[in-house]
């Protein structure tokens, strides 16, 4: 797909905006989750279970679709594409991964919310550590990835550049 | 973003990702072995339904 480079870079700083924006939101998160399980603070600890909900529906739900949509979108508007190179796949993998645990867990959460606010204990219940903290090392290596772009073209992606060397020789002696 | 302009010949898969392929698969099956003999307390199905406070480790009143 040709893009104009106007239309590159908007779609760029959406992508980049909402992965950095679900990063920090999850990186926050995990803050609740470990005041939920460890403050010494009964209230402060419920509160944190309470606020988990609508933080996760409302903020990281949102920025996780938005970086996968927007990811998408620039892979196919930039020269990079969705299927050439093995960097690209792995980001996608994992923001799918994190995509469908995410959307799973939200019932747990929902139902962390509903004990904090029927009894007067926190439940104190680790799972949101363990699932916040393998979120953001997912996220980190998604960053290390877009950053770093490891070498490697897959099958498709090694087809198609022949292909483009071919038509550029064709050029090269055809003019 | 705006270039792939790399010189990628011809290859077979790069070792990063055989190595990713590796640890992605003894990860998985690590996960696995936990959730079959683990006891159940969590996976995949916790987030499906039948959520009850045993199965959370979370004490019911």
């Amino acid at each position: 797909m040709s893009a104009s480079v106007g239309a590159r870079k908007l779609s760029l700083l959406l992508h980049i905006s909402s992965s950095v924006g679900w990063f920090g939101a999850v990186v926050a998160f995990l803050a609740l989750a470990v005041v939920g399980v460890t403050s010494q603070n009964e209230q402060l600890a419920r509160s944190a279970y309470l606020v988990m909900e609508p933080v996760a529906w409302y903020v990281i739900v949102p920025l996780n679709v938005s970086s996968l949509v927007t990811g998408l979108l620039t892979s196919m508007v930039t020269s990079w594409g969705l299927r050439r190179h093995y960097w690209v796949l792995a980001k996608l993998l994992i923001n799918l991964v994190a995509t469908v645990v995410l959307l799973l867990y939200m019932r747990t959460l929902g139902y962390l919310a509903d004990l904090a606010r029927d009894d007067s204990a926190a439940p104190r219940d680790p799972s949101p550590v363990l699932h916040t903290g393998a979120a953001t090392v997912l996220l980190v290596l998604a960053m290390v990835l877009a950053v770093y772009k490891p070498r490697g073209l897959t099958g498709y992606g090694q087809r198609a550049a022949l292909r483009r060397t071919g038509r550029t020789r064709e050029n090269t002696v055809d003019g | 973003m705006a270039s792939s302009g790399r010189n990628e010949g011809r290859a077979g898969m790069p070792r990063w990702v055989k190595v990713s392929a590796i640890a992605v698969s003894i990860f998985a099956i690590l996960l696995a072995i936990l959730l079959i003999f683990g006891g159940g307390q969590h996976g995949p199905s916790r987030h499906f339904g039948g959520l009850s406070g045993a199965a959370n480790g979370v004490s019911v009143r």
